[in-house]
Parts: C-alpha cells; sequence; structure tokens
C-alpha cells in the first residue's frame, strides 16, 4: 500500500464542481437504461488514500470510455460505478454491497488491503469478483484464484520485498543494510516481506530502527542507526517520517545512501528534504518492460485524455488493466454476471493466446475464436492459480542532481521467485 | 427493487451497532454525569478480546500468540467483561477528575490503547490485524441471505442494550446518576457517592460498549486497529447530539440519521467522473445538515422529556406503621 501525501489541484476541484452542477440535472446512474453493464470502482476517496483515489478513478474512466469507443462489451454500453470506502473496512463492506445490491456490477474493481481483505466472504457469497489494484498484503498471496473470486493485479509486497533484495544484492552489490521502518501496516509489510527475502538470499540486517508515526523528532532513532555505521540505509517509511528523518540524519552529519519503498517516490518527498540531502536516493518500482507497446499506447491515451502521464508506482496501469480484463473476460463468456468473469478472467490473461493490447483488439480475436492473453499496460498480468501476477521489469528511479526522478536502469524481475 | 433493501439492511446494520454505542454513551452522559471522549476503547477492547477468544491460531505469516478458538458465546461474555474491566481501570484514576479533564484523560487513553493495538503484534497481530473471522449461524440460510440474520441479530442486540439502559437510567440508580449530573454538591448531601455512583456506571458503559465492538467484528469479519481512532467517539457523539442527548429515542434516532445521511449521497451518483467530487462534497453536506439541525433543534431532534416517578406515598407508609404498632 502506498501511503504518501499529495495535494489535489484548485483546477481539478474547480473542473468538478462544474461537472457536478452540470451533472445533477442528469438522471441519476439508478434510472439508467436497462441492458447496460455496470462495472464498479471501489476506492478510498475519502480518509488516507484520498489523494491517490482520483488518479484511479481516471484510470477507470479510460478504460470504460474506451471499451465504449470500441462498441461497448457484447454489443451494450458499460457504465462506471464508483463507490467510496472511507479507506476502511466498514466502508469498504457498504460500498461493496451498494455496488452488488443496487447497482448489479459485473465486477468490483479497487480495493486496498483491508479493505479486500475484509471482502473475501462477501465476494465468494455474491459470486462477485473483487480485483484489488494496489493490495500489497500478503493475506492475498494465498487467497485468490479462480472460483475465489479474488484477484490482484499489482505485486504483493511479498514479491516486491524479492526484488528490493535481489537488486540491492546484485545490482548494487550491497550485503549489509540498516533498516528503518515506520510503524504503518504499509510499511511494515513492506519491511518484513525484504528483510526475509534479503536475510535468505544472504544479506544481513545490520540494525532495525522503528519509527512511531507522528513524531516531529527521530534524533534517538538516528543516532541508534548510526551506532552501527552503515554506508546504506533501507527506508520503509511514510512521507513526513521520511522526511523528518533524512534531515535530522544531515543535521547529525551523517551522509547515508538511502534505498526507499514507494511511500518516498515523489517529487514532494525531495522539495521538502532538500536536493542535497537527498540526492542519489535510488527506488524500485514494478513497471512494464522498457518501450512495452502496452505501456506506451495507455501512457498516451492518458496523457491525451487528462493532461497529465502516469506514474509509474501510482497503480494507474493496474487499475486500467483490470477493467479491460475483465471486460475481455465478460466477451469471452458472452455473459456479464459475476460467475462468467471469475471463469474466464484468468484465461483471457493469458499465458496462452494471442497476445492483445487492448480491449477492441482482444474482442476481434475472441470473434475470431481464438484463445488471447491480454498484456497489460502494468505487466503481462497472467493470474497465477492464486489471482496474483508477477510484475515482468522493475525500474530503478534515482534522484539527480536537480531533484527530479530518473530511471537509471530497468531490470527484468520476470524470473525472480515470488516470495 | 430486492437490491436496495439488502442495501438498507446492510447500512441498518452498522447503524444498529452504532446505536448500541450511542445508548452506551447516552447512558454515561445524557443519564449521568460522566462526558466521555474515549468510548472507542471500551468498543475497541470488546473487539479484540472477541477476536482473541474466539479466533483460529494464527497462520505462518502471522505474529499474535493467541488464538483459542473458543465457542462464539464465550467471545461475547469475555468481550463484555473485558470491557468491563477495562473501564473499572481506565475509571480508577481518571474518574477523580471534573467534567472537562476526564474528557481530556478519557481522550488521551483511547490513544494508548489504539498504540498498543498498533504496536503489540504478539497479542492483536499489530497493524496487519486479525482476518477471515466466522460470523454467528452461518450455516443457518444461504449465503446472500445473510445480510438479513446479522441485522435481526445486530436488532436484537441493540433491543437488549436499550432495555437494559432505558431499566438502568428508570432505577433508583438512574436517579442518582442525574442527581450528580445536575447538581453534584446536592446529590452528595442527599447521600449519594459520586465515585462509587459513576465507576459502576462507567463500568456498565464499558460493558455495553465492548458488546457493540462483537457485532462490528462481525460485520466486518476482521479487526484492524485503524477502526478503533477516535473518529468513531466524534461520530457517535455527533449522533447523540443531533439525536438528544439525555433521551434513548434520540440517541436511536441520532445513530439510524447518521449513517443514512452518510450513504443516501450514494445514490446521488451521476457518472463516474463525478464522483470524486461528490464525495468530498459529501461530507461538507453532512456537515451544513447538522448545523441546519442544531440551529433549530438546540437539543437535538428528541430533547430530554421529564420523568414522573412514582414515588412511595410517605404519609400512607407512615399511616401503615402506625396502625401496626397499634395492633
Amino acid at each position: 500500500m502506498i501511503n504518501r501525501f499529495a495535494t489535489i489541484s484548485r483546477r481539478a476541484l474547480l473542473g468538478g464542481a462544474t461537472a457536478l452542477a452540470l451533472g445533477s440535472a442528469a438522471p441519476p446512474a439508478s434510472f439508467a437504461q436497462e441492458g447496460d453493464i455496470k462495472l464498479g470502482l471501489l476506492i478510498g476517496l475519502t480518509g488516507d488514500m484520498g489523494p491517490w483515489a482520483p488518479a484511479l478513478n481516471n484510470a477507470a474512466i479510460l478504460a470504460v470510455e474506451e471499451i465504449n469507443a470500441a462498441g461497448g462489451i457484447l454489443g451494450r454500453k458499460v457504465q462506471l460505478v464508483t463507490e467510496d470506502n472511507n479507506s476502511a473496512v466498514a466502508g469498504a463492506v457498504r460500498g461493496a454491497t451498494k455496488l452488488v445490491s443496487v447497482d448489479a456490477v459485473s465486477a468490483i474493481i479497487g480495493p486496498e488491503s483491508d479493505p479486500i481483505v475484509a471482502l473475501r466472504s462477501f465476494a465468494k457469497d455474491n459470486k462477485v469478483p473483487v480485483i484489488s489494484t494496489s493490495a500489497g498484503t500478503e493475506a492475498l498471496d494465498k487467497a485468490g484464484g479462480t472460483g475465489t473470486y479474488i484477484y490482484r493485479t499489482n505485486a504483493s509486497d511479498s514479491f516486491l520485498g524479492v526484488v528490493h533484495a535481489k537488486l540491492l544484492l546484485d545490482e548494487m552489490g550491497q550485503k549489509e543494510i540498516a533498516l528503518v521502518v515506520e510503524n504503518l501496516e504499509g510499511t511494515m509489510s513492506g519491511a518484513n516481506t525484504f528483510r526475509k527475502a534479503y536475510e535468505r538470499l544472504g544479506g544481513k540486517i545490520v540494525k532495525e530502527v522503528v519509527l512511531a508515526p507522528g513524531q516531529s523528532s527521530y534524533q534517538a532513532e538516528v543516532r541508534a542507526v548510526a551506532d552501527t555505521d552503515p554506508d546504506m540505509v533501507f527506508l520503509a517509511v511514510g512521507q513526513t517520517a521520511g522526511v523528518n528523518f533524512v534531515k535530522q540524519a544531515y543535521q547529525r552529519g551523517y551522509d547515508w545512501k538511502y534505498w526507499v519503498t514507494a511511500e518516498l517516490q515523489s517529487p514532494d518527498f525531495v522539495n521538502a528534504a532538500g536536493v542535497e540531502i537527498v540526492q542519489g536516493t535510488i527506488n524500485p518500482v514494478s513497471s512494464q518492460v522498457e518501450n512495452a507497446e502496452s505501456w506506451e499506447r495507455f501512457s498516451a491515451a492518458y496523457e491525451a485524455r487528462f493532461g497529465e502521464k502516469p506514474e509509474p508506482g501510482f497503480y494507474q496501469a493496474e487499475t486500467y488493466d483490470a477493467f479491460i480484463a475483465v471486460a475481455l473476460a465478460i466477451e469471452a463468456a458472452g455473459d456479464a454476471s459475476g460467475e462468467a468473469v471469475d471463469a474466464n478472467l484468468t484465461k483471457v490473461s493469458g499465458p496462452d493466446g494471442k497476445k492483445v493490447i487492448s480491449f477492441e483488439e482482444g474482442r476481434e480475436a475472441l470473434k475470431a475464436g481464438e484463445d488471447i492473453d491480454y498484456e497489460g499496460a502494468s505487466g503481462s498480468l497472467d493470474f497465477d492459480e492464486f489471482g496474483n501476477v508477477t510484475i515482468p521489469a522493475t525500474r530503478m528511479l534515482q534522484i539527480t542532481e536537480d531533484g527530479s526522478w530518473q530511471t537509471i536502469k530497468v531490470i527484468d524481475s520476470s524470473n525472480f521467485p515470488a516470495n | 427493487m430486492e437490491g436496495i433493501l439488502l442495501f438498507a439492511i446492510s447500512i441498518g446494520t452498522l447503524a444498529a451497532i452504532y446505536g448500541m454505542v450511542t445508548l452506551a454513551l447516552n447512558l454515561e452522559t445524557g443519564t449521568g454525569p460522566l462526558w466521555d471522549l474515549g468510548i472507542v476503547s471500551f468498543f475497541g477492547i470488546g473487539a479484540y478480546a472477541y477476536v482473541i477468544l474466539t479466533a483460529a491460531p494464527a497462520e505462518g505469516h502471522q505474529h499474535y500468540l493467541y488464538g483459542f478458538g473458543l465457542p462464539m458465546w464465550l467471545g461475547v461474555i469475555g468481550a463484555a467483561l473485558a470491557g468491563a474491566v477495562a473501564a473499572w481501570f481506565i475509571g480508577l484514576p481518571s474518574l477523580r477528575l471534573r467534567k472537562e479533564y476526564f474528557l481530556i484523560v478519557t481522550l488521551a487513553f483511547a490513544e494508548v490503547l489504539r498504540q498498543l493495538y498498533i504496536n503489540e503484534d504478539w497479542l492483536t497481530n499489530g497493524v496487519a490485524g486479525i482476518y477471515g473471522l466466522e460470523q454467528p449461524l452461518r450455516g443457518l440460510v444461504e449465503a446472500r441471505q445473510y445480510t438479513y440474520v446479522l441485522f435481526a441479530l445486530a436488532i436484537c442486540g441493540l433491543l437488549a442494550v436499550w432495555a437494559l439502559t432505558r431499566m438502568i437510567s428508570l432505577s433508583a440508580f438512574g436517579r442518582a446518576c442525574k442527581a450528580l449530573r445536575e447538581n453534584e454538591a446536592l446529590a452528595i448531601t442527599a447521600g449519594i457517592d459520586p465515585r462509587r455512583t459513576s465507576m459502576v456506571l462507567y463500568v456498565l458503559a464499558g460493558a455495553f460498549t465492548a458488546v457493540a465492538g462483537v457485532f462490528y467484528v462481525w460485520y466486518n469479519t476482521l479487526v484492524v486497529p485503524g477502526q478503533f481512532s477516535s473518529d468513531l467517539t466524534f461520530f457517535v457523539w455527533t449522533a447523540l447530539i443531533i439525536g438528544g442527548v439525555g433521551s434513548s429515542r434520540g440517541a436511536l434516532f441520532g445513530a439510524f440519521i447518521f449513517i443514512l445521511l452518510h450513504d443516501s449521497l450514494r445514490f446521488l451518483q451521476v457518472s463516474g467522473e463525478t464522483a470524486v467530487t461528490l464525495t468530498s462534497l459529501r461530507t461538507a453536506l453532512i456537515g451544513l445538515l447538522l448545523i441546519l439541525i442544531l440551529r433549530f433543534r438546540p437539543n437535538g431532534i428528541f430533547p430530554e422529556t421529564r420523568v414522573v416517578f412514582k414515588l412511595p406515598d410517605r404519609a400512607k407508609a407512615a399511616e401503615g406503621a402506625k396502625r401496626k404498632g397499634l395492633a
């Protein structure tokens, strides 16, 4: 799970307000014409995930617009129903109940770690697939797959742990590291899986320090790390704690190299901490392989529609892929029920069959009677027996002298072990 | 149509759970003199106690040591006891304080407890929480119909809490609490022990809230520390204030109307694109409605009403005693 700070631009808010004013004149969604296929997006528009949710909603809008432009699924129009889950469990249960009972959606896409874990039996009972696009939790490592109605299109924290460990050992030759982790669900989970993988593959964690969230001073923790005199520090922390920690270490004269998790990969982190302090910091993010056609296509379409590029690590591509895969599953089954989606989702996403990178391409191939393998914008999107995917490549981003995050290397991670 | 009913039932279940907490808070604040800003403490204690007693032992990647796998009814009793004991412990130091200070200390205790859930991995599985928890009477009906069963259970729980809190507030003990609320000095001269009365009241409210926590676990099928932040306390307080402090009808009404307000706005959605804006406006709209309610009904929608108690007739009692003496 990501945990960063971001701001919503004033223009986006104004635009939204205008859209709302115009929209309220139209009939409400519940009276939409019969025959539309509805797909649900259940994300934390309010609460902790609030700053990132609009980007996911955009990705969903893009997918649905593309599907409709191509003539819809099974010739029927697709309607996106976005629901808030308050970034919390009870909100997810209510939101999912509404999506299933009132809107009768074919699938629910988007819930984060805690919400999707809470929806496991709900999905099966109501025969509606629930597909997360950002949940890293280990609880889903063996929980999903065909028949369970649970899937995710992003990589598990267990896999990311392996990626961090392999890159540090193989690419950086870093055999020892100090681990600093903030006590939050996302960061703890990330640090635990990293520790396991790193130690198994021969690395040594010289010191592990836990930061309590929300403190203004981490002097004691900085000192504890300094005691072991590391040359690299692994930071699995949120934005606020991360900025405080690196600043206070710098003020005490420590010149450590930092290796950070997705939580800190943002311009805000660099601006708040100062370029001179965090220059050279590295973060690996999962991505499509370099110049992958599916990613380039998605990225261009997203930019054309919303005026900004999608960010690797923001889960927009994962969300887009989930919608396209569900649409193809319905097309393949010739039936928009949740059962049909569950039965076909793994099939249409490969790895066997003709490779397709868009809904339209996939539908044509299906009409021609071929098996298909949807290649996603986020990766090859081949669901395994547990409804998980692996990530084809990892992009190593580094903070340059001018303070921007630049790709220094793209590493093929398709053959890394799953955990 | 059945779909909307199912959704309404699901919301109703949550409202019933909040209703139990609101009733417990009303017992403390409406009937009694306790301004409790830490009601979520007992909600969390109840939930965690129940889970630890009834959950299956931890799987490989989990860290909690105890999952006793006991039957659910034992879990419920355990939760109520844990809530009562926790209230007693928290009450020991904090009930010595006057209103405003009691309020601050209970708020602080609630936060301390949340930190405990987060940090005591061996007991609570930390921030990852414990999930995949079972629901009662699950096998009784077809899976989709289970929403109705849970709703029925929650309503039974709510009725029980309602009956008990009502009985308590109408009893001699309840009158003592009201006397303390109105004028502590006067209550003391009437022979009411403020410390003892407050403690009993606090422990009772703790037990009720803990049971509500069990229902919350059934509703969510998992428990994570994030569920027990002070947001819940403020939610319940708001519900009680708009409903009417001091009246159980108000407490119930407040809980239901507040949840309904939150969720009925889900139906306003026109398209995926407006969803983001609408959701941010939702909170503002609810705030506006609350302001309006309090502007026109400053004592809540159902303000406290006077209760007339029929006390034993003293003159008659004295006469009776005299007659006995003569005979």
